[in-house]
């Protein structure tokens, strides 16, 4: 019952958080700076990691469905089921736990600290709204980053599906045959259907961690263990919201 | 040079009228009642765990009670639109500076999110808060290269950026060596007697009290048991006053023995 009240709870809050901090948006041209320094460091922190670890995920199911692939003699549609898997649900996904492990855990570490320090009060004395000033920036910079992010891991995907399908040599695709396949069957829609999906994970995912991290109440402990929900709770909530939104798409 | 208030504001006074806050089962404030008067400094005294903190939180709004009333120039306290009205500033006891901002941008904070001045103004007058604060050296530094005595230092003149009407300092002095306490003490004076701003400081520190303060209150176990000049204070034979005021060392009857036998 305690749990079901608690994440009741935290559902309530994040929206009360979210309302609230969608009545600053006229304030967000003098953000620039602050948004500029989200931008940065969401940008810096996850795309290298998102291009490495799409690069290695294209590659393996490129390794897979050509492995299966081959004794149907239809290898070369391997281009149509890498480049479909990566726009429809790894991207999004990975791109989404990539965001969760490296942006959400830093903002809620961060927002927990200045809560527990008394930072956040400070900003209230002071007439600032930590909506206005915290999550505002944070809430923006991940909706302008979600769409290169994700759109970073399709390509790096592609691309690893398609080195794999070069110099493997029980595959033997080439680059054109490989990306013509892939083009056909990935049209604008499932690319629009990726992006949204990442947008919805990428939104929600910060609304999480910035609420989490600004109701810390206690000490050092317990900065870690929100830290420790908000990446939990992402990651389940991203998976659970998944399938509601893949149906909703389709 | 002397602190200015540019915006010449006029001091406020603060009523707290029969406040109770209670968390949980635990009552903290039982039904504290007081009057400060604009532009006087105000010294709350007491033991530690006595709500003198909690009573600060509820001054400044960022805690509501559980009943009774804040009322700063007779407005409401837990109303944010008197905050914005009014301006109100708080230092903290642990300095509550903004981490990841230097000393510069701590003190510029205020005046850039509210627009008050332009670029050049608020850079002349947090150079000059600086000055005046001996912190010139610090303003590049970040709040964790600084000491605790700077820290306060920075917390208060954070806080005079702010140009406020009512600024309240929770135990300013603590963490602090004499000469240190003495120095923040002498600063709070100057601030309320060049400023004219009403002061309220929540502190042990009886020289303090007794050297700055115009009216000193005590409380104990979530009461207000005195009320009255520095003078009247020292003057009172109240046992819980004097034994606040010159707790005797007892090494053969020590008061945690007596706690211990729950006499």
């Amino acid at each position: 019952m305690k749990v079901i009240t608690n994440t009741l709870d935290s559902i309530g809050s994040a929206v009360i958080l979210v309302l609230r901090t969608l009545r600053y948006i006229p304030s967000l041209p003098r953000q620039g700076q602050r948004l500029g320094y989200q931008l940065l460091f969401m940008g810096n922190a996850t795309l290298p990691l998102v291009v490495i670890l799409s690069f290695c995920i294209g590659a393996v199911l490129a390794l897979q469905t050509g492995y299966s692939f081959q004794d149907l003699g239809v290898t070369r549609y391997i281009g149509s089921v890498v480049g479909l898997a990566m726009v429809r649900e790894l991207g999004p996904v990975m791109t989404a736990i990539m965001v969760v492990g490296r942006i959400s855990s830093a903002i809620t570490a961060e927002l927990a600290s200045m809560k527990i320090y008394r930072e956040v009060d400070a900003l209230q004395t002071m007439n600032i709204p930590p909506e206005r000033f915290l999550v505002l920036p944070r809430l923006t910079a991940i909706t302008l980053i979600m769409p290169i992010l994700t759109m970073a891991s399709f390509v790096s995907g592609w691309a690893g599906g398609a080195v794999v399908c070069e110099s493997v040599p029980f595959i033997d695709l080439s680059y054109q045959v490989y990306f013509r396949t892939l083009s056909e069957f990935v049209g604008v829609d499932a690319l629009i259907d990726g992006l949204v999906k990442a947008e919805v994970f990428g939104i929600c995912v910060v609304v999480i961690a910035t609420n989490i991290g600004l109701r810390t109440t206690g000490g050092p402990r317990e900065i870690g263990q929100s830290v420790t929900r908000a990446v939990v709770s992402s990651i389940i909530f991203v998976l659970f919201i998944n399938y509601f939104i893949t149906n909703a798409l389709l | 040079m002397p602190f200015s208030n540019s915006t010449q504001k006029k001091p406020v006074a603060v009523e707290v009228r029969d406040l109770r806050k209670s968390y949980g089962d635990h009552e903290v404030l039982h039904g504290v009642s007081l009057q400060v008067d604009p532009g006087e400094i105000f010294v709350i005294m007491g033991a530690s765990g006595t709500g003198k903190s909690v009573l600060l939180k509820h001054i400044i709004g960022l805690e509501t009670p559980t009943s009774g009333e804040v009322l700063i120039d007779n407005r409401s306290a837990f109303d944010a639109q008197t905050h914005r009205d009014i301006v109100t500033a708080i230092v903290f006891q642990d300095g509550a500076l903004f981490n990841s901002m230097s000393v510069y941008d701590n003190l510029a904070l205020y005046p850039r999110e509210h627009r008050l001045y332009d670029r050049k103004t608020i850079d002349e007058k947090v150079m000059q808060t600086l000055g005046i604060l001996s912190l010139e050296n610090a303003a590049n530094k970040m709040p964790s290269e600084l000491s605790g005595g700077m820290k306060k230092r920075v917390s208060v003149a954070r806080a005079l950026m702010m140009e406020p009407q009512l600024l309240l300092y929770d135990e300013p002095t603590s963490e602090l060596d004499p000469i240190m306490a003495a120095t923040i003490s002498e600063l709070i004076a100057s601030v309320s007697k060049e400023t004219g701003l009403t002061s309220i400081v929540v502190s042990h520190d009886r020289d303090l009290a007794m050297t700055i303060g115009h009216r000193v209150a005590l409380m104990h176990q979530g009461n207000v048991i005195f009320t009255g000049t520095p003078d009247e204070l020292k003057n009172s034979n109240e046992p819980i006053v004097t034994d606040f005021l010159n707790p005797e060392i007892d090494l053969t009857n020590p008061r945690f023995r007596k706690t211990e036998n729950g006499k």
